[in-house]
Protein backbone atom coordinates (compact mmCIF):
# COMPACT_ATOMS: atom_id res chain seq x y z
CA UNK A 1 0.00 0.00 0.00
CA UNK A 2 1.19 3.51 -0.80
CA UNK A 3 2.05 5.18 2.51
CA UNK A 4 3.76 8.30 1.11
CA UNK A 5 2.45 11.57 2.53
CA UNK A 6 1.06 9.70 5.55
CA UNK A 7 3.91 7.76 7.20
CA UNK A 8 6.85 9.97 8.14
CA UNK A 9 9.26 7.65 9.94
CA UNK A 10 9.68 4.35 11.80
CA UNK A 11 11.53 3.80 15.04
CA UNK A 12 12.48 0.72 17.05
CA UNK A 13 13.65 1.19 20.62
CA UNK A 14 15.06 -1.55 22.89
CA UNK A 15 15.29 -0.97 26.65
CA UNK A 16 18.12 -2.78 28.47
CA UNK A 17 19.50 -2.76 32.01
CA UNK A 18 22.90 -3.87 33.28
CA UNK A 19 22.95 -6.66 35.85
CA UNK A 20 23.96 -5.76 39.43
CA UNK A 21 23.30 -2.03 39.05
CA UNK A 22 20.25 -0.23 40.46
CA UNK A 23 17.95 1.41 37.92
CA UNK A 24 18.58 5.09 37.07
CA UNK A 25 15.77 6.27 39.37
CA UNK A 26 17.43 4.57 42.36
CA UNK A 27 21.15 5.05 41.71
CA UNK A 28 23.98 7.29 42.90
CA UNK A 29 26.60 9.25 40.94
CA UNK A 30 29.31 6.61 41.33
CA UNK A 31 27.20 3.69 40.13
CA UNK A 32 25.63 5.73 37.33
CA UNK A 33 29.09 6.76 36.18
CA UNK A 34 30.17 3.11 36.16
CA UNK A 35 27.21 2.27 33.92
CA UNK A 36 28.05 5.17 31.60
CA UNK A 37 31.72 4.19 31.26
CA UNK A 38 30.90 0.50 30.67
CA UNK A 39 28.23 1.37 28.13
CA UNK A 40 30.42 3.85 26.20
CA UNK A 41 33.31 1.34 26.09
CA UNK A 42 31.01 -1.37 24.73
CA UNK A 43 29.45 1.03 22.20
CA UNK A 44 32.86 2.18 20.94
CA UNK A 45 33.77 -1.46 20.30
CA UNK A 46 30.65 -2.01 18.24
CA UNK A 47 30.93 0.72 15.63
CA UNK A 48 31.45 4.35 14.73
CA UNK A 49 29.53 6.36 17.26
CA UNK A 50 30.01 9.87 18.58
CA UNK A 51 29.58 9.75 22.35
CA UNK A 52 28.54 12.71 24.49
CA UNK A 53 27.95 13.26 28.20
CA UNK A 54 24.86 15.44 28.39
CA UNK A 55 26.27 17.72 31.07
CA UNK A 56 28.97 18.80 28.57
CA UNK A 57 26.50 19.84 25.85
CA UNK A 58 25.02 23.32 25.35
CA UNK A 59 21.30 23.95 25.73
CA UNK A 60 21.09 24.56 21.99
CA UNK A 61 22.76 21.23 21.15
CA UNK A 62 20.42 19.41 23.54
CA UNK A 63 17.32 21.01 22.02
CA UNK A 64 18.47 20.13 18.50
CA UNK A 65 19.07 16.50 19.48
CA UNK A 66 15.65 16.39 21.16
CA UNK A 67 13.93 17.74 18.06
CA UNK A 68 15.78 15.22 15.90
CA UNK A 69 14.47 12.46 18.23
CA UNK A 70 18.04 11.42 19.06
CA UNK A 71 17.50 11.97 22.78
CA UNK A 72 14.45 12.23 25.07
CA UNK A 73 13.42 14.87 27.58
CA UNK A 74 13.99 12.26 30.32
CA UNK A 75 17.64 11.96 29.26
CA UNK A 76 18.01 15.77 29.58
CA UNK A 77 16.39 15.62 33.04
CA UNK A 78 19.07 13.06 34.02
CA UNK A 79 21.88 15.14 32.46
CA UNK A 80 24.17 14.87 35.52
CA UNK A 81 24.47 11.11 34.89
CA UNK A 82 23.35 10.59 31.30
CA UNK A 83 25.04 10.26 27.94
CA UNK A 84 24.25 9.48 24.34
CA UNK A 85 26.01 7.71 21.48
CA UNK A 86 24.96 8.72 17.97
CA UNK A 87 25.92 6.97 14.74
CA UNK A 88 27.53 9.05 11.96
CA UNK A 89 24.37 8.95 9.82
CA UNK A 90 22.21 9.74 12.88
CA UNK A 91 19.93 6.74 12.29
CA UNK A 92 21.03 5.01 15.50
CA UNK A 93 21.26 6.55 18.95
CA UNK A 94 21.92 4.84 22.25
CA UNK A 95 20.85 6.75 25.34
CA UNK A 96 22.63 5.83 28.56
CA UNK A 97 21.11 6.34 32.02
CA UNK A 98 17.74 7.39 30.72
CA UNK A 99 14.82 5.66 32.50
CA UNK A 100 16.73 2.44 31.75
CA UNK A 101 20.51 2.04 31.62
CA UNK A 102 20.38 1.68 27.85
CA UNK A 103 17.79 2.82 25.35
CA UNK A 104 18.99 1.66 21.94
CA UNK A 105 17.04 3.05 19.00
CA UNK A 106 17.04 3.11 15.21
CA UNK A 107 15.05 5.73 13.32
CA UNK A 108 14.43 5.35 9.57
CA UNK A 109 12.24 7.34 7.21
CA UNK A 110 9.00 5.85 5.84
CA UNK A 111 7.40 2.59 6.99
CA UNK A 112 10.47 0.44 7.63
CA UNK A 113 10.08 -1.16 11.07
CA UNK A 114 11.57 -4.53 10.15
CA UNK A 115 14.80 -3.03 8.80
CA UNK A 116 15.02 -0.72 11.82
CA UNK A 117 14.69 -3.78 14.08
CA UNK A 118 17.35 -5.72 12.17
CA UNK A 119 19.80 -2.83 12.52
CA UNK A 120 19.24 -2.26 16.24
CA UNK A 121 19.03 -5.99 17.00
CA UNK A 122 22.50 -6.55 15.49
CA UNK A 123 23.87 -3.72 17.63
CA UNK A 124 22.09 -5.12 20.70
CA UNK A 125 23.68 -8.55 20.10
CA UNK A 126 27.11 -7.02 19.79
CA UNK A 127 26.66 -4.92 22.93
CA UNK A 128 25.59 -8.07 24.76
CA UNK A 129 29.07 -9.54 24.19
CA UNK A 130 30.64 -7.10 26.63
CA UNK A 131 27.61 -5.95 28.64
CA UNK A 132 25.77 -8.27 30.99
CA UNK A 133 22.09 -7.43 30.42
CA UNK A 134 19.70 -8.01 33.29
CA UNK A 135 17.43 -10.81 32.14
CA UNK A 136 14.95 -13.13 33.82
CA UNK A 137 13.69 -16.28 32.14
CA UNK A 138 10.08 -15.46 33.05
CA UNK A 139 10.00 -11.67 32.79
CA UNK A 140 12.55 -11.29 29.98
CA UNK A 141 14.71 -8.15 29.79
CA UNK A 142 14.21 -6.27 33.06
CA UNK A 143 13.39 -2.56 32.91
CA UNK A 144 12.80 0.19 35.49
CA UNK A 145 9.14 0.45 34.53
CA UNK A 146 7.30 -2.85 34.05
CA UNK A 147 5.42 -1.33 31.09
CA UNK A 148 8.63 -2.00 29.09
CA UNK A 149 9.65 -5.38 30.54
CA UNK A 150 9.99 -8.53 28.42
CA UNK A 151 11.17 -7.67 24.95
CA UNK A 152 11.92 -4.07 25.98
CA UNK A 153 10.71 -3.11 22.52
CA UNK A 154 8.78 -0.04 21.46
CA UNK A 155 7.98 -0.03 17.74
CA UNK A 156 6.63 3.36 16.76
CA UNK A 157 5.62 4.98 13.53
CA UNK A 158 5.22 8.72 13.06
CA UNK A 159 2.14 9.53 10.98
CA UNK A 160 0.69 12.69 9.41
CA UNK A 161 -3.08 12.42 9.91
CA UNK A 162 -4.83 15.67 8.89
CA UNK A 163 -7.70 13.87 7.14
CA UNK A 164 -8.70 11.84 10.22
CA UNK A 165 -8.41 14.95 12.43
CA UNK A 166 -10.29 17.35 10.13
CA UNK A 167 -13.15 14.87 9.62
CA UNK A 168 -13.43 14.50 13.44
CA UNK A 169 -12.62 10.78 13.35
CA UNK A 170 -9.53 10.97 15.53
CA UNK A 171 -11.06 9.92 18.85
CA UNK A 172 -12.87 6.99 17.25
CA UNK A 173 -9.64 5.82 15.62
CA UNK A 174 -7.71 6.06 18.92
CA UNK A 175 -10.39 4.02 20.72
CA UNK A 176 -10.41 1.37 18.01
CA UNK A 177 -6.62 0.89 17.91
CA UNK A 178 -6.27 0.94 21.72
CA UNK A 179 -8.35 -2.26 21.80
CA UNK A 180 -5.66 -3.89 19.66
CA UNK A 181 -2.93 -2.90 22.15
CA UNK A 182 -1.78 0.18 20.25
CA UNK A 183 -1.10 3.65 21.74
CA UNK A 184 -1.44 6.96 19.94
CA UNK A 185 0.74 9.76 21.30
CA UNK A 186 2.07 13.18 20.32
CA UNK A 187 5.14 13.39 18.08
CA UNK A 188 7.64 13.44 20.97
CA UNK A 189 6.29 10.36 22.79
CA UNK A 190 4.67 9.94 26.16
CA UNK A 191 3.01 13.10 27.46
CA UNK A 192 3.84 15.21 24.40
CA UNK A 193 1.32 17.26 22.47
CA UNK A 194 0.24 16.54 18.92
CA UNK A 195 1.82 19.06 16.60
CA UNK A 196 0.72 19.71 13.02
CA UNK A 197 -1.46 16.57 12.86
CA UNK A 198 1.61 14.40 13.54
CA UNK A 199 1.17 11.40 15.85
CA UNK A 200 3.21 8.46 17.07
CA UNK A 201 1.58 5.03 16.79
CA UNK A 202 3.22 2.37 18.97
CA UNK A 203 2.74 -0.93 20.79
CA UNK A 204 1.38 -0.94 24.32
CA UNK A 205 2.54 -4.45 25.24
CA UNK A 206 6.17 -5.47 25.51
CA UNK A 207 5.63 -8.76 27.38
CA UNK A 208 3.81 -11.89 26.21
CA UNK A 209 4.46 -11.43 22.49
CA UNK A 210 7.61 -11.83 20.41
CA UNK A 211 9.42 -8.90 18.82
CA UNK A 212 8.23 -10.03 15.37
CA UNK A 213 4.61 -10.25 16.52
CA UNK A 214 4.78 -6.76 18.05
CA UNK A 215 6.31 -5.28 14.89
CA UNK A 216 3.70 -7.05 12.78
CA UNK A 217 0.88 -5.70 14.98
CA UNK A 218 2.13 -2.10 14.74
CA UNK A 219 2.75 -2.35 11.00
CA UNK A 220 -0.66 -3.83 10.21
CA UNK A 221 -2.37 -1.18 12.38
CA UNK A 222 -0.42 1.58 10.63
CA UNK A 223 -1.59 0.24 7.26
CA UNK A 224 -5.20 0.26 8.48
CA UNK A 225 -4.79 3.86 9.70
CA UNK A 226 -3.28 4.79 6.30
CA UNK A 227 -6.38 3.38 4.65
CA UNK A 228 -8.63 5.42 6.99
CA UNK A 229 -6.58 8.56 6.37
CA UNK A 230 -6.88 8.17 2.59
CA UNK A 231 -10.64 7.72 2.85
CA UNK A 232 -10.89 10.76 5.14
CA UNK A 233 -8.84 12.88 2.68
CA UNK A 234 -11.08 11.77 -0.20
CA UNK A 235 -14.15 12.68 1.86
CA UNK A 236 -12.67 16.09 2.62
CA UNK A 237 -12.09 16.71 -1.08
CA UNK A 238 -15.55 15.45 -2.04
CA UNK A 239 -17.41 17.54 0.53
CA UNK A 240 -15.22 20.58 1.17
CA UNK A 241 -13.03 21.04 -1.91
CA UNK A 242 -13.49 24.82 -2.18
CA UNK A 243 -12.89 25.47 1.51
CA UNK A 244 -9.90 23.13 1.59
CA UNK A 245 -8.38 24.72 -1.54
CA UNK A 246 -8.83 28.16 -0.02
CA UNK A 247 -7.16 27.02 3.24
CA UNK A 248 -4.17 25.60 1.34
CA UNK A 249 -3.62 28.71 -0.79
CA UNK A 250 -4.07 30.98 2.22
CA UNK A 251 -1.44 28.90 4.05
CA UNK A 252 0.95 29.27 1.09
CA UNK A 253 0.18 33.00 0.92
CA UNK A 254 0.90 33.61 4.61
CA UNK A 255 4.05 31.44 4.67
CA UNK A 256 5.58 33.15 1.62
CA UNK A 257 4.62 36.73 2.50
CA UNK A 258 4.38 37.23 6.25
CA UNK A 259 6.75 39.51 8.15
CA UNK A 260 6.51 37.81 11.58
CA UNK A 261 5.44 34.24 12.36
CA UNK A 262 5.58 32.05 15.50
CA UNK A 263 6.55 28.37 15.35
CA UNK A 264 3.03 27.07 16.16
CA UNK A 265 1.40 29.19 13.47
CA UNK A 266 4.09 28.23 10.96
CA UNK A 267 3.60 24.55 11.83
CA UNK A 268 -0.16 24.84 11.34
CA UNK A 269 0.20 26.48 7.89
CA UNK A 270 2.97 24.10 6.78
CA UNK A 271 0.76 21.16 7.75
CA UNK A 272 -2.08 22.57 5.62
CA UNK A 273 0.35 23.10 2.75
CA UNK A 274 1.56 19.51 3.14
CA UNK A 275 -2.03 18.27 2.95
CA UNK A 276 -2.58 20.47 -0.14
CA UNK A 277 0.42 18.86 -1.85
CA UNK A 278 -0.77 15.36 -0.92
CA UNK A 279 -4.19 16.09 -2.46
CA UNK A 280 -2.72 17.77 -5.57
CA UNK A 281 -4.42 21.05 -4.67
CA UNK A 282 -1.09 22.83 -5.02
CA UNK A 283 2.07 21.77 -6.83
CA UNK A 284 5.51 22.66 -5.53
CA UNK A 285 8.82 22.25 -7.37
CA UNK A 286 10.24 20.37 -4.39
CA UNK A 287 7.39 19.04 -2.21
CA UNK A 288 9.80 17.32 0.22
CA UNK A 289 10.93 20.78 1.31
CA UNK A 290 7.87 21.03 3.59
CA UNK A 291 9.18 18.30 5.92
CA UNK A 292 12.53 20.06 6.07
CA UNK A 293 10.83 23.38 6.86
CA UNK A 294 8.76 21.72 9.60
CA UNK A 295 12.00 20.50 11.20
CA UNK A 296 13.71 23.89 10.88
CA UNK A 297 11.13 26.34 12.23
CA UNK A 298 11.60 25.66 15.95
CA UNK A 299 13.10 28.40 18.13
CA UNK A 300 16.39 26.57 18.59
CA UNK A 301 16.83 25.78 14.88
CA UNK A 302 16.13 29.43 13.95
CA UNK A 303 18.63 30.57 16.59
CA UNK A 304 21.12 28.02 15.27
CA UNK A 305 20.67 29.24 11.68
CA UNK A 306 21.22 32.87 12.62
CA UNK A 307 24.15 31.96 14.88
CA UNK A 308 22.77 34.14 17.68
CA UNK A 309 20.40 33.93 20.61
CA UNK A 310 17.57 36.03 19.15
CA UNK A 311 14.74 37.68 21.08
CA UNK A 312 11.24 36.24 20.48
CA UNK A 313 10.28 38.99 18.03
CA UNK A 314 13.58 38.79 16.13
CA UNK A 315 13.12 35.05 15.90
CA UNK A 316 9.60 35.41 14.45
CA UNK A 317 11.03 37.84 11.88
CA UNK A 318 13.92 35.54 11.04
CA UNK A 319 11.54 32.57 10.71
CA UNK A 320 9.24 34.54 8.38
CA UNK A 321 12.21 35.59 6.22
CA UNK A 322 13.45 31.99 6.03
CA UNK A 323 10.04 30.62 5.03
CA UNK A 324 9.50 33.41 2.49
CA UNK A 325 12.94 32.86 0.96
CA UNK A 326 12.38 29.12 0.51
CA UNK A 327 8.73 29.12 -0.53
CA UNK A 328 8.31 32.25 -2.66
CA UNK A 329 9.23 30.77 -6.04
CA UNK A 330 8.43 27.19 -5.14
CA UNK A 331 4.95 27.03 -6.71
CA UNK A 332 4.59 25.49 -10.16
CA UNK B 1 0.30 3.35 30.38
CA UNK B 2 -0.43 7.02 31.04
CA UNK B 3 -2.81 8.31 33.70
CA UNK B 4 -6.32 8.89 32.26
CA UNK B 5 -6.64 12.16 34.17
CA UNK B 6 -3.36 14.13 33.95
CA UNK B 7 -2.02 12.26 30.85
CA UNK B 8 1.51 12.83 32.21
CA UNK B 9 2.47 10.25 34.86
CA UNK B 10 2.46 6.47 34.56
CA UNK B 11 -0.80 4.93 35.75
CA UNK B 12 -0.37 2.70 38.79
CA UNK B 13 -3.95 2.58 40.09
CA UNK B 14 -6.32 0.49 38.04
CA UNK B 15 -10.00 0.07 38.78
CA UNK B 16 -12.72 -1.77 36.95
CA UNK B 17 -16.34 -0.90 37.68
CA UNK B 18 -19.10 -3.13 36.36
CA UNK B 19 -22.57 -1.60 36.55
CA UNK B 20 -25.23 -3.83 35.00
CA UNK B 21 -22.72 -5.18 32.51
CA UNK B 22 -21.29 -1.74 31.57
CA UNK B 23 -17.62 -2.13 32.37
CA UNK B 24 -15.58 1.05 32.93
CA UNK B 25 -11.83 0.83 33.39
CA UNK B 26 -9.92 3.68 35.04
CA UNK B 27 -6.14 4.05 35.07
CA UNK B 28 -4.70 6.77 37.34
CA UNK B 29 -1.33 7.86 38.71
CA UNK B 30 -0.88 8.04 42.48
CA UNK B 31 -1.36 11.82 42.56
CA UNK B 32 -4.60 11.85 40.60
CA UNK B 33 -5.90 8.76 42.37
CA UNK B 34 -5.59 10.58 45.69
CA UNK B 35 -7.58 13.53 44.30
CA UNK B 36 -10.44 11.46 42.93
CA UNK B 37 -13.34 11.57 45.34
CA UNK B 38 -14.51 7.97 45.11
CA UNK B 39 -14.97 5.15 47.57
CA UNK B 40 -11.52 4.30 48.86
CA UNK B 41 -11.06 0.66 49.82
CA UNK B 42 -7.88 1.36 51.80
CA UNK B 43 -9.31 4.21 53.85
CA UNK B 44 -12.37 2.07 54.62
CA UNK B 45 -10.05 -0.37 56.38
CA UNK B 46 -8.20 2.39 58.24
CA UNK B 47 -4.41 1.98 58.20
CA UNK B 48 -4.28 -1.54 56.83
CA UNK B 49 -2.34 -0.49 53.68
CA UNK B 50 -3.89 -3.35 51.78
CA UNK B 51 -3.94 -2.74 48.04
CA UNK B 52 -6.50 -4.12 45.65
CA UNK B 53 -4.70 -7.49 45.44
CA UNK B 54 -4.63 -7.88 49.20
CA UNK B 55 -0.86 -7.46 49.64
CA UNK B 56 0.63 -5.95 52.78
CA UNK B 57 2.94 -3.28 51.35
CA UNK B 58 4.96 -2.64 54.48
CA UNK B 59 6.63 -6.04 54.69
CA UNK B 60 8.03 -6.17 51.18
CA UNK B 61 11.35 -4.43 50.73
CA UNK B 62 13.95 -5.27 48.09
CA UNK B 63 17.66 -5.32 48.95
CA UNK B 64 18.03 -2.13 46.88
CA UNK B 65 15.80 -0.33 49.39
CA UNK B 66 12.72 -0.14 47.20
CA UNK B 67 9.43 -1.14 48.78
CA UNK B 68 6.27 -2.42 47.18
CA UNK B 69 4.66 0.87 48.26
CA UNK B 70 7.31 2.72 46.21
CA UNK B 71 6.28 0.73 43.15
CA UNK B 72 2.58 1.28 43.74
CA UNK B 73 3.19 5.03 44.24
CA UNK B 74 5.53 5.64 41.30
CA UNK B 75 5.09 2.74 38.86
CA UNK B 76 8.87 2.28 38.91
CA UNK B 77 11.09 -0.47 40.35
CA UNK B 78 14.48 0.10 42.00
CA UNK B 79 16.57 -2.69 40.49
CA UNK B 80 16.35 -5.96 38.57
CA UNK B 81 16.02 -7.91 41.81
CA UNK B 82 12.74 -6.07 42.59
CA UNK B 83 11.11 -8.29 39.95
CA UNK B 84 11.92 -11.29 42.13
CA UNK B 85 11.09 -9.61 45.46
CA UNK B 86 7.68 -8.36 44.26
CA UNK B 87 7.06 -11.27 41.89
CA UNK B 88 3.69 -12.34 43.31
CA UNK B 89 2.33 -8.81 43.12
CA UNK B 90 3.84 -8.09 39.69
CA UNK B 91 2.43 -11.24 38.09
CA UNK B 92 -1.08 -10.01 38.97
CA UNK B 93 -0.35 -6.35 38.24
CA UNK B 94 1.26 -6.99 34.82
CA UNK B 95 -1.93 -8.52 33.45
CA UNK B 96 -3.46 -5.02 33.66
CA UNK B 97 -1.16 -3.53 31.06
CA UNK B 98 0.79 -6.36 29.41
CA UNK B 99 -0.34 -9.04 26.97
CA UNK B 100 0.90 -11.84 29.21
CA UNK B 101 3.20 -12.44 32.16
CA UNK B 102 5.75 -14.68 30.46
CA UNK B 103 8.46 -13.53 28.09
CA UNK B 104 8.45 -15.37 24.77
CA UNK B 105 10.72 -13.09 22.76
CA UNK B 106 14.44 -12.81 22.21
CA UNK B 107 16.79 -14.13 24.87
CA UNK B 108 20.49 -13.38 25.40
CA UNK B 109 20.95 -17.15 24.96
CA UNK B 110 19.98 -16.85 21.28
CA UNK B 111 23.42 -15.42 20.76
CA UNK B 112 24.99 -18.41 22.48
CA UNK B 113 23.32 -21.03 20.29
CA UNK B 114 25.97 -23.51 19.37
CA UNK B 115 26.11 -22.87 15.62
CA UNK B 116 29.34 -22.35 13.69
CA UNK B 117 28.03 -19.06 12.38
CA UNK B 118 27.43 -17.79 15.93
CA UNK B 119 30.80 -19.04 17.10
CA UNK B 120 32.54 -17.16 14.27
CA UNK B 121 30.52 -14.04 15.02
CA UNK B 122 31.41 -14.14 18.71
CA UNK B 123 35.08 -14.71 17.96
CA UNK B 124 35.12 -11.83 15.45
CA UNK B 125 33.63 -9.51 18.05
CA UNK B 126 36.16 -10.65 20.63
CA UNK B 127 38.92 -10.12 18.06
CA UNK B 128 37.73 -6.56 17.44
CA UNK B 129 37.79 -5.90 21.16
CA UNK B 130 41.24 -7.48 21.61
CA UNK B 131 42.67 -5.28 18.82
CA UNK B 132 41.12 -2.17 20.37
CA UNK B 133 42.69 -3.12 23.71
CA UNK B 134 45.99 -3.72 21.89
CA UNK B 135 46.02 -7.29 23.20
CA UNK B 136 47.74 -8.65 20.09
CA UNK B 137 48.63 -12.08 21.48
CA UNK B 138 44.98 -12.85 22.17
CA UNK B 139 44.00 -11.28 18.83
CA UNK B 140 46.37 -13.58 16.96
CA UNK B 141 44.98 -16.65 18.78
CA UNK B 142 41.40 -15.57 18.01
CA UNK B 143 42.27 -15.02 14.37
CA UNK B 144 43.60 -18.60 14.10
CA UNK B 145 40.41 -19.97 15.66
CA UNK B 146 38.27 -17.98 13.20
CA UNK B 147 40.27 -19.22 10.18
CA UNK B 148 39.98 -22.83 11.44
CA UNK B 149 36.23 -22.57 11.95
CA UNK B 150 35.74 -20.98 8.52
CA UNK B 151 37.89 -23.66 6.83
CA UNK B 152 35.94 -26.45 8.56
CA UNK B 153 32.65 -24.85 7.67
CA UNK B 154 33.68 -24.51 3.98
CA UNK B 155 34.96 -28.08 3.98
CA UNK B 156 31.57 -29.35 5.18
CA UNK B 157 29.69 -27.65 2.36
Amino acid sequence: METNNIVISSRIRLARSLKNYPFSNNTNLEKANDVLVKAFNAINNVGNFNTYRLKNLSQLALEEMLEDHLISSQLIENSDISGVAISDDKTVSIMVNEEDHLREQCLLSGLDLKRAYDIINDIDNELNISLNFDYDKNFGYLTACPTNVGTGIRASVMMFLPGICLTNNFEEMVNAVSKLGICVRGAYGEGSQANGYVFQISNQFSLGKTEDEIIQLVESTVLKICDLEKKARNNLMANNENKLTDDVFRAYGVLSNCYLIGSNEACEYLSKLKLGVALNIINLKNPEIIDELLKNISACKINGMSGANLSAIERDKSRAQYLGRVLKNMRI
Amino acid sequence: MLCDKCKKNSATYFSTVNINGNVTETHLCAECASEVNTFNFNSFFGNSKLDDFGFDNNNLTCKCGYTLSDYIETGMLGCGNCYNTFKDYLVKNLTKFQYGVNHIGKTPADLNENTTENKIRMLELKLKQAVLEENYEEASELKKQIINLKDNSNGNK
